[in-house]
């Protein structure tokens, strides 16, 4: 897969230390897109790449704090990096229970500045390729007829061909040809990688009525 | 009494004396003594050396007052009673005896070196008044910016924070291979201008605490406030405040201490944010307005959203060691009115709508001819 340019995303409301960040992170060659309040980088286009949130947690309006809740509520999920003027503990404990990457205090060392946008960065890549994989697989998924789905569950599960074949009153040679058609469709290479996507995809056997044995 | 008040009534007396009519007063109290008292001791049948001593004791308190025309003018008029009441021939203003002449230098030479000395020593005491008023200012003014050392550290620390960035980039840029000589340049620039700002901003704090007194000149206010809200700008962030200001474009000059004009808007800043520092809901705000006031001068008014004033007590907010503050010491809102009041304007207080409280303070245009 291609690596996608990733793009640093600075908010700050205080214009020296926003341009500083912007021109330390474009020296290291990361594309920066740098905004003055929260309402600026909510309201702005911002282009579908890895990425990371470096955020002055006093911003005027609402804090950073704050933010990390709307931005939770939109559905951005980018990882953020706190950074603040005033040292303050109790605010640095709150931003790193909810999940942020660092803490870090103006000014800011060069070096735990750009470990953090890294470690931001390579989270978010690895949050969109789950993103990404996730919704591949729910695209392949849906290529399934609802018969192949039902057979798909069965097979998960771990069920013989024969079982399958008795609990859905079909033909094993059916059965088979299902399973070669649902593998084929979920470009699956074994059964093993099968149960993993049906993980993924939250399939789970149900323990239907059908599985109980027949007279 | 207070003692601030005492220094008021003092400071009141010192005025009057100044004035024409205060004199005249004097004047005229003073011949009505000579006349009565000389009068009385012709009744008395005492002799010219009793009514002589005791016309100079009144010659004398009223030397004490300061005035020389008036020193003179009552020796001459005690003189003129002895002459007239006691001096043969009795009833006539001749002077010819060398005991009149005597009687006359010494009452003039008495009234015009106590006038003299009286002078000395009022000046002396209107100093240490002066000088008591300017350090009790200064004193609370250092106090407040006590107050703000979190705020203002936070305020150097931004720009100082954009020096490292820009410093920390500009090594790389250099570093490149080419070196990218042109954005090492702007870095280069943007670390001037930041360590500008933050040197900028010691000098308005060293300016606030510098031993100055009453330098009076043509301000603009909308820029020394500006200059005040950058000040308190990381107070109100703590404390999650927001501050919007309205400030006019058409402002006249005013004729002020930039300084004390600042201490005040500083006060009156800080106050705001304590009132509202602790509240549990509601909004967090502070709003500061400078428009041009009628008919001529700058209003300035600073309305929050805090607890408000307790009505019963709002008479004694402006006096002195009045606080309700735990760590105040109650001179905040004394020093602001007097400074607000040297200057020719009015300071007061009144119910912000819907919550808190509204501070407003006039300070009168700058014209040519004041200057």
């Amino acid at each position: 897969m291609s690596i996608e340019q990733p793009v640093v995303f600075v908010i700050d409301d205080d214009a020296s230390a926003r341009e500083g960040l912007e021109d330390l992170l474009q020296s290291v060659g990361l594309s920066v897109m740098s905004f003055g309040s929260a309402q600026e980088f909510f309201e702005s286009q911002r282009p579908d790449a890895p990425g990371c949130i470096v955020l002055d947690v006093r911003l005027p309006g609402t804090s950073g704090l704050e933010f990390q809740n709307v931005l939770i509520e939109a559905d951005i999920g980018l990882p953020v990096i706190f950074i603040t003027g005033h040292g303050d503990i109790p605010m640095s404990v709150m931003a790193m229970k909810s999940g942020a990457i660092d803490f870090l205090t103006k000014p800011i060392r060069e070096s735990s500045l750009l470990d953090a946008v890294n470690a931001g960065i390579q989270r978010d890549r690895a949050r969109r390729q789950e993103v990404k994989l996730a919704s591949e697989l729910q695209q392949r998924y849906q290529l399934l007829t609802p018969r192949e789905r039902e057979v798909f569950t069965l097979i998960v599960s771990g069920r013989p061909n024969k079982q399958i074949a008795t609990e859905i009153e079909l033909d094993e040679s059916t059965v088979k040809v299902h399973r070669s058609k649902i593998i084929k469709k979920m470009m699956a290479t074994s059964i093993v990688d099968l149960a993993r996507m049906a993980d993924r995809l939250g399939v789970h056997a149900a323990i239907s009525a059908r599985s109980k044995p027949k007279d | 009494m207070h003692w601030s008040r005492k220094i008021d009534v003092f400071a009141m007396v010192l005025k009057w004396r100044s004035q024409r009519w205060f004199s005249a007063a004097v004047f005229v109290l003073g011949v009505i003594a000579l006349v009565v008292l000389a009068y009385a001791f012709l009744l008395l049948r005492t002799n010219f050396a009793t009514a002589g001593f005791s016309l100079l004791i009144v010659v004398v308190l009223i030397s004490t007052l300061g005035s020389y025309v008036n020193s003179v003018l009552l020796a001459v008029v005690a003189m003129a009673c002895l002459a007239y009441f006691f001096a043969q021939p009795i009833f006539s203003l001749r002077v010819e005896q060398e005991q009149d002449i005597a009687a006359l230098s010494a009452f003039l030479i008495t009234s015009i070196i106590i006038t003299g000395l009286a002078a000395k020593v009022r000046r002396k005491s209107e100093e240490e008044l002066r000088d008591t008023r300017a350090q009790l200012t200064r004193f609370a003014r250092v106090a407040i910016l006590g107050e703000l050392t979190a705020s203002i550290a936070h305020e150097i620390n931004q720009p100082l924070a954009g020096v490292v960035s820009s410093g920390d980039a500009c090594r790389r840029w250099l570093a490149n291979q080419p070196p990218n000589i042109e954005r090492a340049n702007q870095s280069l620039e943007r670390i001037i201008r930041d360590a500008d700002r933050a040197s900028g901003i010691i000098e308005r704090v060293r300016d606030l605490v510098k031993n100055t007194s009453n330098q009076k000149g043509a301000v603009s206010v909308g820029e020394a406030v500006r200059e005040v809200i950058l000040l308190t700008r990381g107070e109100a962030e703590l404390n999650r405040i927001r501050v919007d200001t309205k400030i006019a474009d058409d402002l006249p000059l005013v004729w002020a201490d930039r300084i004390q004009l600042q201490q005040v808007c500083l006060n009156l800043i800080i106050n705001a944010i304590e009132s509202v520092k602790d509240l549990s809901s509601g909004p967090r705000r502070l709003l500061v307005e400078v428009e041009k006031d009628q008919p001529d001068g700058v209003l300035l008014t600073f309305s929050d959203t805090g607890a408000g004033i307790d009505p019963e007590k709002a008479k004694y907010i402006f006096d002195a060691l009045y606080t309700t503050k735990p760590e105040g010491m109650g001179l905040g809102l004394a020093i602001s009115r007097s400074i607000v009041e040297a200057h020719g304007g009015r300071l007061w207080a009144s119910l912000n709508v819907p919550r808190g409280t509204k501070f407003q303070f006039t300070i009168p245009q700058y014209h040519e001819k004041t200057a």
